[in-house]
């Protein structure tokens, strides 16, 4: 089915053989209608046809009465009663108005290339379940029992057989089991979607859950400009160093540099930087005249204006803010370390606290 | 004689033998027939007997693109229509035998 442009003559023959045929049921009438749009809008483009005065339609066609009694007998349909369309004709369902839609007739006019698509998307999905069970569902190529070229074999096997299957359909050579197997298939193939889907849902949730889980990275202020360095300061103004900062789940909170600084991380007892330990001392990286890259002085902490706390708050304990009898128990210890400067080869000690135990 | 009356008979048989020469939409039917030399044929004839043999299970159909104008129907072959076809080139060649002898016999009787 397609949607085409008429002459003025075609349109108004459409019209009227549309007109003879009114008492047809509505899809009957559709599709004997789209056929002859398609036949006029054939003729209105060849050469050698005159189709703009409607008698020469006539002429070629016949009258649209005649061309549509000789259409429903030729199509075993029965002819028009002598009184035309019952006066008040049933309003047709809801399937026959929505295949009438346009945004219909446009989708059905692909059937074929959705068709094929279904084709191929039932057998890579077919396979990925297969894989997903013996190995491994990663595209574009899976490994089936853990190898691509099984894999890809199976690709190729699925692929033949679901055309197959598919061109045995269209052929209406199905038997039973064939049925059997398009329906199981499409099942199958749907189920594997659906376990796919929540496969990567599950990985997701791995990914975040639980403090022991990977590290949060980065984070925004609200107007999109990066957070690279955390300043803590205690009721009293100080700035605390080597604070180490959490979220609400208990996962450490590590900011990203953006690399436009050197950033002197405080490290464990073993040595290892903590990424969640800040503030981090950051060098702006500079340039020397003859090209070459160096840190600068350190960033000084940035001027703030600190508000003045509420002195009873400042007495509340753990247990009554939080609700939790003891306060956390630290599992790293900071020493006083070396800061990591690539930049440079100089180390530079920075002032360090352990957490309260 | 009429041959549009001789063409109701069939016009079945015509339309299967264009299509299993080369999958066709409805206008090229209709144009190959006539060019084989079935002028007479009708266009709602073509287009009844295809809607026809589509419901039947005789054609498959299916849309080709057209870069010039509307996207074309193509009908081809179910293994259905090709054993009807089969079937009606039989019952065909039998009744033109038949036909001929009859046709022969006249004219011998004539002469």
């Amino acid at each position: 089915m397609s949607t085409c442009t008429l002459s003025p003559a075609s349109a108004a023959y459409l019209a009227a053989v549309e007109a003879e045929l009114d008492d047809l049921p509505f899809d009957v009438r559709a599709e004997l209608l789209d056929d002859l749009a398609d036949h006029l809008a054939a003729l209105d483009e060849a050469d050698d046809v005159e189709t703009g005065d409607l008698e020469e339609l006539h002429r070629r066609l016949g009258r649209p009465a005649p061309y549509a009694a000789e259409l429903r007998a030729s199509a075993g349909l029965p002819q028009r009663p002598p009184g035309g369309a019952p006066p008040t004709p049933p309003r047709p369902p809801l399937g026959d108005r929505i295949v009438a839609t346009s945004a219909y007739r446009f989708v059905d006019g692909y059937r074929a290339e959705l068709r094929v698509t279904w084709w191929a998307a039932r057998a890579v999905l077919a396979t990925l379940l297969v894989a997903a069970v013996t190995g491994d569902a990663s595209l574009p190529l899976p490994a089936v029992l853990g190898s691509r070229l099984v894999g890809l074999v199976t690709v190729g096997l699925m692929l033949w057989g679901s055309f197959e299957l598919g061109r045995r359909q269209l052929d209406g050579r199905t038997n039973r089991y064939g049925r059997a197997i398009a329906v199981g298939g499409a099942a199958v193939a749907g189920l594997g979607v659906l376990a796919l889907g929540a496969d990567g849902f599950d990985g997701q949730a791995i990914v975040y859950d639980g403090p022991a889980g990977a590290v949060p990275y980065g984070m925004w202020n609200t107007d999109g400009e990066p957070i690279t360095n955390l300043f803590v300061y205690d009721a009293e103004g100080n700035l605390l160093h080597d604070v180490l900062v959490y979220d609400q789940s208990g996962r450490p909170v590590v900011l990203d540099g953006y690399g436009d600084a050197v950033r002197s991380q405080p490290a464990d007892a073993n040595g290892a930087p903590v990424p969640n330990a800040y503030p981090v001392q950051e060098r702006p990286i500079e340039w020397t005249p003859d090209g070459r890259a160096q840190a600068g002085e350190p960033l000084p902490p940035p001027a703030v204006v600190l508000p003045r706390l509420d002195e009873q708050g400042a007495r509340i304990s753990d247990a009554e803010r939080y609700g939790v009898p003891e306060p956390a128990i630290p599992v790293t210890t900071i020493a006083p370390v070396t800061t990591i400067d690539p930049a440079s080869t100089t180390t530079t000690a920075t002032s360090a606290v352990a957490p309260p135990g | 004689m009429d041959a549009s009356q001789l063409l109701k008979g069939v016009l079945d048989l015509a339309v299967l033998a264009v299509i299993d020469e080369a999958d066709s939409y409805g206008y090229d039917v209709v144009r190959r027939l006539r060019e084989a030399g079935l002028e007479d044929v009708g266009d709602a004839s073509v287009y009844g007997t295809l809607r026809r043999l589509f419901q039947g299970g005789k054609l498959s159909s299916y849309v080709v693109p057209s870069d010039e104008g509307p996207h074309r129907k193509y009908y081809g072959l179910t293994a259905s229509g090709r054993d009807a076809l089969a079937e009606s080139t039989k019952h065909w060649e039998r009744f033109a035998d038949t036909l001929d002898s009859l046709v022969g016999l006249d004219r011998k009787a004539a002469a």
